[in-house]
């Protein structure tokens, strides 16, 4: 099993309510952990925050070519752990996180979780 | 005054409440209309000339140290006041601007006569400031001329008055903004200070878009992110967060700086985060190397 394999298997899949902070349900059979635990409980803070009233003039003075009114992607990013929160678009209370090992294996998380959202939004 | 003599800015106050009124002073210059230029009276304290709304040169009543002074002491040893006054004489009398004139002459770099201006004019800013006068009169010029090279942003003139009395955090996050910003983004560089209700400005690229109300409002924003993710993982040092699927916000920790860019594109995004993942990744590498000489030393 190459490197790449083994950091795609150990990653993590969650849904997680913005509202209550409180994991909804673990993907692929996975249990829960301590730290998926903390991320769902700090997500609706990271997500839900108030300080981003004057972020939409500078996207969109910078080219942003949408309307929004907050971040749909956080990405976190630790020496042992990369954290990413994306808001599902047709569930703006519910989120799907992802939990993978180490900063070098970042790539590898983002493409997944990009993948399992595609998964989620066609069921 | 013998506070002022500590600050290192000989005509600032050393005072917290300067990066406060400095602050509302370049708020209220980039709240000009697009292509603001001419010369905005702060009563009997000062003067600031503008052009498209970027600073071109500020002069307080009163200053205790003048550019010439700034460029003089540019070199060890100094050099003589007079070598600066005769090219003074000599712009005056060719018509040349004085700074192309210096710059020609040899007595000084264009990096340095940058350094020199970008010293001044913050000097000046934060001097008017202090005396919390609002502009008294405006008056148009429909003629521009400045150097471009030797204009600046609000943004950069607030960093300088910042750090004002510490070069070196300056310089290192100048140095590090070089090495890792990547096209279709800009950075800044920021840190907290007890005595300082809002993050400070240490660098920001050269011509930053991002006006200084968003720089703050981006710092307070990250600041309070990385606090909150102390709940799950204390080690965070890399954060980011993508608005419309292309633009996007990412913030970043190097020893005590912080760090954040706006990123116009996807891809500046991705490889900005990427950048500073192998930065993360041969950090923490070189960290557990020592850990285990050491270990095995003991």
């Amino acid at each position: 099993m190459t490197g790449e394999m083994k950091a795609e298997g150990e990653v993590t899949y969650a849904l997680i309510c913005l509202r209550t902070g409180v994991v909804l349900q673990v993907l692929d059979g996975k249990p829960s952990n301590a730290r998926l635990e903390g991320l769902a409980q700090a997500a609706p803070e990271l997500c839900n925050s108030n300080e981003t009233a004057d972020f939409s003039l500078l996207f969109a003075r910078i080219g942003s070519d949408g309307r929004s009114s907050h971040f749909s992607e956080h990405t976190l990013v630790s020496p042992d752990c990369v954290h990413v929160i994306e808001r599902l678009r047709d569930r703006p209370d519910v989120a799907l996180v992802a939990l993978g090992p180490g900063a070098v294996h970042l790539g590898i998380v983002l493409s997944g979780i990009r993948r399992k959202l595609r998964e989620l939004e066609v069921v | 005054m013998a506070s002022e003599a500590k600050s290192g800015f000989p005509s600032i106050p050393d005072d917290s409440d300067v990066i406060d009124t400095a602050t509302s002073l370049l708020d209220h210059i980039e709240d000009l209309p697009a292509g603001t230029t001419g010369a905005l009276a702060f009563g009997d304290e000062g003067l600031v000339l503008i052009e498209n709304k970027r600073i071109c040169w500020a002069i307080a009543t009163h200053m205790r140290r003048r550019l010439t002074d700034i460029l003089c002491q540019q070199r060890s040893p100094p050099l003589p006041r007079e070598m600066m006054e005769d090219v003074f004489r000599r712009c005056k009398k060719q018509s040349v601007p004085f700074g192309e004139l210096l710059v020609s002459s040899g007595l000084v770099t264009e990096v340095g006569l940058r350094a020199a201006l970008e010293r001044h004019n913050g000097e000046a800013v934060a001097r008017i400031s202090c005396f919390h006068v609002k502009p008294t009169h405006y008056t148009s010029h429909s003629k521009s001329g400045y150097d471009p090279r030797f204009v600046f942003t609000p943004t950069e003139l607030m960093a300088s008055i910042a750090m004002r009395k510490d070069d070196q955090r300056k310089v290192v996050a100048r140095t590090h903004l070089g090495e890792v910003m990547v096209p279709d983004a800009t950075g800044f560089a920021f840190v907290r200070e007890p005595w300082s209700p809002r993050p400070l400005l240490v660098a920001v690229q050269r011509d930053s878009p991002v006006r200084l109300s968003e720089v703050h409002a981006i710092a307070k924003w990250a600041t309070s992110l990385f606090d909150v993710t102390t709940v799950f993982d204390p080690q965070t040092a890399i954060a980011s967060a993508t608005w419309c699927g292309s633009t996007a916000l990412v913030s970043w920790r190097e020893g005590e700086i912080s760090y954040a860019a706006v990123c116009s594109t996807r891809p500046a995004s991705t490889l900005l985060m990427k950048k500073l993942a192998l930065r993360l990744e041969a950090r923490t590498q070189s960290a557990s190397a020592t850990t285990a000489r050491t270990v095995e030393g003991s």
